[in-house]
């Protein structure tokens, strides 16, 4: 770790001096890496996340993933038993959602910057809609919530960020294993006396290289085709290993 | 070891879906049923969604009884005329339940439906197994009765005489209308659709005590139909659900592929009353597993899963 702290301060100085070139850029930051490869040994990654800022100010780092559908269902007792009751989709909501600070994020900005900005996990939700949510479910976004938050795709975290000599800082943050794909969108905040001075985004591609994305793919678009063909193979493979398994036992 | 399952979207641990398809194989070899039965809810206890454990489960039998076939048809056990008026009516009852799943599917219902089927049914049979091998391990030695399955199945048979196109079945020596295999097909097809079993469990009996075919046609002729059942509602839960593994369904044939060969092989060895008691204490075990999750309030009242595509 010492070694990625001291990586990260000569990063941050070059940084600093590229910025200072830059003249009046209050902000610069870099990630690590370009690209997360998602292959089948593929079990979450750390990212990491460091950049310099000109005067003395507190960072906020949001991550978003591209938005996707979720399907939420819910369990209620039906006289003994416990069955599953009401099904609803929430539609356009971050995949994996971040929002990482040095400092908690109350103590930071008030309420309506928070808003503007999209700066809590709440306020990120804005786009998001439900769809056909039953009409007992009164708190479809609170549920929501906890379930992403329990997954670990979720996050608020005001003790993320290091801030280092009030220049440089650094974020690493632990990416799950199961990671929706696309370019996920880095958002860094630089937050001085309760505004937010200066912000610049960075992007991070989650791609996936294995064999599952393609056979989901094609299980999906020749639905029909994939059926039958891999219904021939099952057959096939079946009559090979027991004609083959019977021979062996026979010898 | 894990794997991901691209259909099932969840990580699983490979040994773990060879060891279950390789103890279903074990049972089917040491008892001679089918073992879809059991794989469908084991699959559900480890996250599986449940249309993908159902739908996985049909093409795992295609795999386990392809071989089978195969041999009884070298052997000539197959009635094809049998055989193809019972597909005649599964393909219809597996078409009708492959849209029902998704219907239900859709409306968040398909996991209560297949539980309740389950515990239902899992636990008829495993009750009667359950009692006749208790009796039969006690009663070893003594002369045992033999069923008499004089009653509600002489009296199905009258009424079968006077339905419309009566057929000859020469394999199986028998003339019957048609609607009764037919009507047999379309239950068992449905039950391939919803519950991802091959249905031998009733197709067998009903050959036997109430069609009174001769046995060996009977395993050769529900094998065959069993066989090609599975194929098309697998194929169907394919092309219309988008529920079948292929990891999932690969792996669990190549574990109950050794599973049947060593079951069988100890089938020679051990007592069958004992046996079928094993197996019949499993079925009420896995019963008791399934009414106890929909008993037991859950941990989480809610949960989420991607939609795809």
């Amino acid at each position: 770790m010492s070694f990625l702290r001291r990586l990260i301060i000569a990063a941050g100085c070059v940084l600093c001096l590229s910025g200072a070139a830059a003249a009046q850029s209050e902000l610069v930051t870099e990630l690590a890496q370009r690209h997360v490869d998602i292959t089948a040994q593929f079990t979450g990654e750390k990212v990491l996340i460091f950049g310099a800022v000109s005067h003395p100010g507190d960072v906020i780092i949001k991550v978003a993933s591209p938005n996707e559908t979720v399907a939420i269902s819910r369990k209620a007792k039906y006289g003994p038993f416990w069955l599953t009751s009401g099904k609803f989709n929430v539609k356009d909501a971050p995949g994996l959602l971040y929002i990482l600070s040095d400092r908690p994020l109350e103590e930071l900005i008030d309420e309506a910057q928070r808003q503007r900005y999209g700066l809590s996990l709440k306020h990120s939700l804005s786009a998001a809609t439900p769809v056909d949510v039953p009409a007992d479910v009164s708190d479809w976004k609170g549920a929501f919530l906890d379930l992403k938050k329990r997954d670990g795709y979720y996050l608020e975290d005001g003790k993320a960020v290091d801030v280092v000599g009030s220049k440089l800082f650094s974020a690493s943050m632990t990416l799950p294993a199961k990671l929706p794909l696309g370019d996920y969108k880095l958002t860094i905040y630089l937050v001085r006396g309760g505004k937010v001075v200066a912000r610049q985004t960075r992007s991070l591609e989650v791609r996936e290289v294995r064999i599952e994305r393609w056979v989901s793919e094609v299980a999906y678009s020749h639905s029909w085709l994939f059926g039958i063909a891999f219904t021939l193979a099952a057959m096939v493979l079946g009559l090979v290993l027991g004609i083959a398994l019977r021979k062996g036992g026979d010898d | 070891m894990e794997i991901f399952l691209p259909i099932a979207h969840m990580d699983v641990n490979l040994i773990t879906i060879i060891l279950f398809g390789g103890v279903v194989g074990l049972l089917s070899g040491l008892v001679g049923v089918g073992g879809g039965f059991l794989i469908t809810p084991l699959l559900i206890f480890i996250g599986v969604p449940p249309i993908v454990a159902v739908a996985t489960g049909a093409a795992q039998i295609v795999g386990t009884s392809a071989a089978g076939s195969y041999a009884h048809w070298r052997l000539g056990n197959i009635d094809f005329r049998m055989g193809i008026v019972l597909l005649l009516g599964s393909w219809t009852g597996g078409g009708i339940g492959v849209y029902v799943a998704k219907v239900l599917q859709q409306g968040g219902h398909f996991g209560n439906i297949v539980t309740f089927l389950y515990v239902v049914l899992l636990g008829i049979v495993g009750t009667s197994m359950l009692i006749e091998s208790v009796g039969a391990v006690r009663g070893a030695g003594k002369p045992g009765k033999t069923k008499t399955s004089g009653g509600l199945g002489a009296r199905l048979a009258a009424a079968g005489e006077r339905l419309p196109w009566q057929m000859d079945f020469p394999v199986s020596r028998l003339r019957i209308s048609a609607t009764v295999p037919l009507l047999l097909g379309v239950s068992v097809g449905v039950l391939t659709s919803l519950m991802g079993v091959g249905g031998g469990f009733i197709m067998v009996p009903v050959m036997i005590y109430m069609l009174k075919m001769p046995t060996k046609v009977v395993v050769g002729t529900s094998l065959f139909q069993l066989l090609f059942t599975t194929a098309v509602v697998a194929s169907m839960q394919a092309g219309v659900n988008h529920a079948v593994d292929p990891f999932l369904a690969l792996t669990l044939i190549l574990g109950s592929a050794f599973g049947t060969q060593w079951g069988s092989r100890l089938s020679v060895k051990l007592p069958g009353e004992r046996l079928r008691l094993v197996l019949a204490l499993v079925v009420v075990a896995v019963t008791i597993k399934m009414l106890v999750g929909i008993l037991v309030r859950p941990e989480d009242i809610y949960s989420m899963s991607v939609v795809v595509g």
